[in-house]
């Protein structure tokens, strides 16, 4: 781990111009702490900036947390922060404790520590009262000195003891809240706890964190900012040579590549594992390889040591075509931005071409050797995200499916002889608590078709879900080949002078079925039928979503966004007719 | 030539390294808080491999005091 000073960022913050649009939207952070936190907002703000955000920040008076947390009308829940960063250290509420923890006899100790966490929990809880957004609080650290050394371990409940029942206590407190523990125990344990305090500054200027470390944390803090803003990476895709196995298999041979259970292949066979692993929590994975086509899947389908399977890739570029342009067409075949994309190659000239033809796809520098790889592996933080969903955990049989379903278009001359076979079946119903996870994650994850790009946490969905004025629905879609599983979401303010649907966004797997028509179609009928008098959408442009204004062309409403960035379409009234059906009836349309 | 340690201060403080004098003090550098302070000491720190006492940092007044310390280590400042 390493980073520029803290005093270079300082330097950085000064010079962002405040006023510059930045690409990415902007984003609300607010600091609580117990403790000093100069710098952090400063480096905060560069990382943004960094990373195409504009990000404004409410940093509380030291040692203030408790008061804002508690004080609803309060300057912290008017600033409406997106994400709130809480840093409380142990020395700060349970000090006595910590010096001298064995004037106290067991109970004694309980409490304590039962104490001061009861009244940190009720301050989070308010905070999931009275607050917007998610808070991310550090859980604390545990101490590695004890007064009693090596029978440290033979207490019940020693010191040690107390600190971890502390933190598990958080977790399991924030486990189902719109509140995220960040390990910060094993983060200073990764550092070096003793090197993560400056102790000439912690007693001058009560600074809990070494102005090294500072950048450091912050860029811990960077990975929930990153997957609150849909920021993060979505698809790994890999080279082959050298990247996956050692050795080039058109010259090696399979009995010649290095990639087996001992050293040096079995370094080769740990990254594949890795990558395996972020294919089972949802990552997809594509192939970009110079080689015979043939060559390389022999490795894949017949090597007994290769763990990445072919039905683990949603895409497979195999070939002698420029890696540049393979990059696109898997982002393509893929249907996901460049930007979506991190790309393993282990030759540095190709890294290079790369990132200066696709400054979007992240390239990072491979290790020189591999023994090297699993450790840079641990340390690439651009691919989290705020849940983990059922979908997430599918999407691996999802893109075979997927590629099989393109097996198969190719196969029809006719477009729609092919959806007829499809035999597609949506359904639109309202969202629960096992649907809102997904629907959050759908709103800030789609760009493409998206109508309003409007993000949503779980937090707000809930609420929105349980107002009678809202309607919060998700799309399910069905072909012959398999469920896509939630792949869309509706939201609507029921006013009294009609509906306004405020999001309406489809998983840009499924686009190009007109399920859209489908989708607006239900929503229109069940409008029609509760005798609403109006139904309009919110369209805005994002400089991503062209697949909304494609489907609005398509039914004659494009004009209405013509040389606009905003606007509210209407798509019936009163004594219309719902067109929308007519370019779907392919679909079969469910409730 | 500019000196090793006018070169670090301006970089820190955002000053040009010509300007830098032993009477450069928190009086009048607008950028010379206390954070930014401490952040100076502990990138000279880095840069001359020593460590300032707590009396030390606090006796701290302006760069003749830190130009002193630096010196009192058998260090030349300078270079």
């Amino acid at each position: 781990m390493s980073d520029i000073a803290l005093s270079e960022y300082l330097e950085l913050d000064a010079r962002i111009n405040k006023r510059k649009v930045m690409p990415k939207g902007s984003v609300n952070i607010a600091i609580l702490s117990s403790f000093t936190t100069n710098g952090f907002k400063e480096v905060l703000n560069v990382k943004c900036h960094e990373m195409g955000l504009k990000a404004y920040f409410y940093v509380a008076g030291y040692n203030q947390y408790a008061q804002d947390l508690s004080d609803r009308g309060g300057p912290l829940y008017n600033f409406k922060p997106d994400i709130t960063f809480l840093l409380v250290d142990a020395g700060s509420i349970i000090k006595e404790l910590l010096l001298d923890p064995y004037k106290f006899d067991l109970q004694e100790r309980k409490n304590i520590i039962g104490d001061s966490y009861k009244r940190l929990e009720g301050l989070i809880d308010k905070f999931t009262k009275y607050g917007t957004g998610i808070l991310v609080m550090n859980n604390l650290e545990v101490p590695t000195h004890s007064p009693i050394g090596i029978l440290e371990t033979k207490e019940d409940m020693g010191l040690f003891d107390l600190l971890i029942s502390f933190n598990e206590r958080l977790s399991r407190f924030a486990r189902n809240r719109s509140i995220f523990i960040y390990d910060c125990d094993s983060f200073l344990s990764g550092i070096g706890k003793d090197k993560a305090v400056d102790y000439k500054l912690l007693y001058l200027a009560d600074m809990k964190i070494s102005p090294d470390v500072i950048p450091l944390l912050c860029g811990e803090y960077m990975r929930y900012i990153r997957a609150l803003k849909g920021l993060t990476r979505k698809c790994i895709v890999v080279d082959l040579d050298n990247t996956m196995w050692g050795g080039i298999i058109g010259e090696d041979g399979i009995e010649g590549i290095k990639l087996s259970p001992t050293g040096p292949g079995s370094a080769y066979m740990d990254f594949q594992k890795m990558i395996l692993a972020f294919f089972h929590r949802g990552m997809i994975l594509a192939i970009n390889s110079s080689n015979n086509r043939e060559d390389a899947l022999k490795v894949l389908r017949e090597h007994p040591y290769m763990v990445l399977k072919e039905e683990h890739f949603a895409s497979i570029k195999i070939n002698w075509e420029n890696k540049v342009k393979n990059l696109v067409d898997i982002a393509k075949d893929i249907n996901i931005g460049l930007d979506s994309i991190v790309y393993f190659e282990d030759d540095k000239r190709i890294r290079q071409v790369v990132k200066e033809a696709l400054p979007e796809v992240l390239c990072p520098d491979l290790p020189e050797d591999a023994s090297e790889y699993c450790r840079f592996l641990r340390g690439l933080k651009e691919m989290d995200t705020l849940q983990i969903t059922q979908e997430d955990k599918a999407r691996g049989i999802q893109y075979s499916s997927q590629r099989r379903r393109h097996e198969v278009k190719n196969a029809f001359s006719d477009l729609s002889e092919y959806l007829n076979h499809l035999n597609i079946k949506v359904e639109v119903k309202p969202a629960d608590k096992f649907s809102i996870p997904r629907i959050s994650q759908l709103t800030i994850r789609t760009n493409q078709f998206n109508f309003s790009s409007k993000r949503y946490d779980e937090k707000a969905l809930a609420r929105l879900a349980k107002d009678k004025r809202h309607g919060v629905y998700f799309v399910n879609v069905k072909d012959i080949y398999g469920d896509y599983g939630i792949s869309g979401a509706v939201i609507i303010d029921k006013e009294d002078d009609g509906w306004l649907i405020d999001s309406f966004l489809l998983s840009c797997r499924i686009l190009g079925k007109n399920v859209e028509d489908a989708v607006m179609g239900i929503i229109v009928k069940q409008a029609m039928e509760g005798g609403v008098d109006q139904v309009d959408i919110r369209c805005e442009k994002s400089g991503k979503n062209a697949p909304v204004f494609n489907f609005l062309k398509a039914n004659g409403l494009g004009a209405a966004m013509d040389k606009k960035r905003t606007a509210i379409i209407t798509l019936y009234k009163a004594g219309g007719k719902n067109k929308f059906f007519n370019r779907c009836k392919h679909i079969k349309v469910i409730g | 030539m500019t000196s090793k340690l006018n070169k670090l201060i301006g970089k820190i403080l955002k000053i040009n390294p010509a300007r830098v004098s032993d009477k450069t003090s928190p009086m009048n550098v607008r950028r010379w808080d206390s954070f930014t302070g401490l952040l100076l000491i502990t990138e000279i720190e880095k840069a001359y491999g020593i460590k300032l006492s707590m009396d030390e940092v606090l006796s701290i007044k302006d760069i003749g005091s830190i130009r002193k310390i630096i010196k009192s280590r058998g260090i030349d400042p300078d270079e």
